[in-house]
C-alpha cells in the first residue's frame, strides 16, 4: 500500500474538514492531491497530533482530521495519552507509518522494530484504534470514521514510496492566514483580530 | 504564587479572554491553576510536556479561542522546538521565573540562568512581573501583543508574587 494511493481514497472523503498535515513527503503529496484553504500544512516533528488536539477542543463542532506519521507521532509520543485524557469526538488521527524516516532518505524508524502504534494509542486510552494494511480497508476505515462522532486513530502501513510532485514554495505565515481565514468565514468567528487606529484629522494640521 | 497574586491574575485572563489554559504543574504557578481548574470560564488542558502544550494552544488558536500555558520556566527549555517552530501562531506563557534575584530555592539559579537568553534568541516578547500592583497592566499588554504580533509572548512570575 502506498501513501499516495491512500491519499487519492481520501480525497473525496473530505468535504468542510479541518486538516492538519504532518511534515515532509506527505504534506507534498496532499497538497497535490487535494489543495484547499482548509488543509494546515505544519512543518514541526511532534507538534501536529497536539496542534490537532487543540483545534478539535476548540471547535468541538467541527470535524479535525490529523495526518500523521511515525516518526513524527514517535517524537512526541507522550500526546497520545493527552489525546486520550481528552477524547474529543470530532478528532481523527491517520498515521501513515512506512517504518522509516523516508523525507530525508530512508533510515529506519523504531516502528521497524516492531513497535504497533496502533497498540500504544489503543493502551494510552483511544479506544477506536486500529492498523490497517490494504487500500480496501483504508477506504472502509476513513469513510467510516469520518461521519462517526468518536476520537479515532487508524495506522495505514505503507511501503516507503516518494510520488512525483511539484516543486512548491512554502511559508508558514501564508498557510496560517489562509488557514484561519477558512476557520473565520467558515465557523463566522473572529481568530485574526484587527486592529483599531486612532488616527488624528490629517486636514487639521496647522500650517505656520 | 501568593493568592492574591493569583486571584489578580486569573481576574486578568478572564478581562483578556483568555480562557483556554493548558498546564504543566509547577509549585509557583500552582495557586492559578487551583484557580482556573475549579472556574467553569475556563477550558483547562493538563499536559505532559511543554512542547505538547504550547502545540495544543496554538491549534486552538486557529479555533478562534485566546490560549495560555501555565509552567515553570525550566519547561521553557523543554517547549523551545515546539516555540521555534510554530514562532508564527500566539501563545501566552504563563511562567515562574525561578531563579531570579532574590529566589531562596538553591535549585532556582540552574533553572532561571536560561531563562532570558532563551526568550531572546527565541524572539519572544516578554515582561518581568514582581510587583502584585503590575500583574493587571501586564496580562493586558501581553494580550495586546498576542494579537498583533501574532506570535507566543512570556510573563515571567516572581519578586512579591510569589513570595
Amino acid at each position: 500500500m502506498k501513501r499516495i494511493d491512500c491519499l487519492k481514497l481520501l480525497a473525496p472523503q473530505i468535504q468542510d474538514h479541518l486538516v492538519v498535515v504532518t511534515l515532509g513527503v506527505t504534506e507534498q503529496e496532499w497538497d497535490m492531491v487535494k489543495p484547499r484553504d482548509g488543509n494546515l500544512l505544519l512543518s514541526g516533528m511532534g507538534t501536529v497530533t497536539p496542534f490537532g488536539l487543540g483545534l478539535a477542543l476548540a471547535l468541538p463542532g467541527r470535524k479535525v482530521v490529523v495526518l500523521e506519521s511515525d516518526g513524527s507521532l514517535l517524537f512526541g509520543l507522550n500526546s497520545l495519552a493527552t489525546v486520550a485524557m481528552q477524547s474529543p469526538n470530532n478528532l481523527t488521527i491517520i498515521v501513515f507509518d512506512n517504518e522509516c524516516y523516508e523525507s530525508i532518505g530512508g533510515a529506519p524508524s523504531h516502528t521497524s522494530a516492531g513497535v504497533d502504534l496502533g497498540g500504544v494509542a489503543r493502551e494510552a486510552g483511544i479506544r477506536n484504534a486500529i492498523t490497517v494494511r490494504e487500500l480496501e480497508e483504508f477506504s472502509l476505515e476513513t469513510q467510516r470514521r469520518l461521519k462517526e462522532n468518536e476520537l479515532s486513530l487508524m495506522v495505514a502501513k505503507i511501503e516507503p514510496a516518494i510520488a512525483d510532485v511539484p516543486p512548491r514554495y512554502y511559508h508558514l505565515f501564508e498557510e496560517r492566514n489562509r488557514f484561519v481565514r477558512y476557520i473565520e468565514e467558515t465557523e463566522r468567528i473572529p481568530v485574526l483580530r484587527p486592529t483599531k487606529i486612532i488616527r488624528r484629522d490629517p486636514t487639521k494640521w496647522v500650517k505656520k | 504564587m501568593r493568592s492574591s497574586s493569583a486571584g489578580l491574575v486569573v481576574d486578568a485572563l478572564k478581562r483578556n479572554e483568555i480562557r483556554f489554559i493548558t498546564v504543566l504543574p509547577d509549585s509557583w504557578m500552582f495557586e492559578v491553576y487551583e484557580l482556573v481548574d475549579k472556574d467553569p470560564y475556563f477550558k483547562v488542558i493538563p499536559v505532559t510536556h511543554e512542547a505538547e502544550g504550547v502545540s495544543i494552544c496554538a491549534g486552538a488558536w486557529c479555533g478562534g479561542q485566546r490560549a495560555a500555558i501555565i509552567m515553570e520556566n525550566s519547561g521553557l527549555r523543554s517547549a523551545t522546538e515546539a516555540l521555534g517552530r510554530l514562532y508564527c501562531f500566539p501563545v501566552l506563557l504563563l511562567m515562574s521565573y525561578r531563579g531570579d534575584v532574590g529566589d531562596r530555592a538553591f535549585f532556582g539559579r540552574p533553572i532561571g540562568r536560561t531563562t532570558e537568553p532563551l526568550l531572546q534568541v527565541l524572539g519572544i516578547p516578554y515582561l518581568t512581573v514582581r510587583k502584585e500592583a503590575e500583574i493587571e497592566s501586564a496580562v493586558r499588554d501581553a494580550t495586546q501583543t498576542l494579537d498583533t504580533a501574532l506570535g507566543p509572548v512570556a510573563l515571567l512570575f516572581s519578586g512579591e508574587t510569589v513570595r
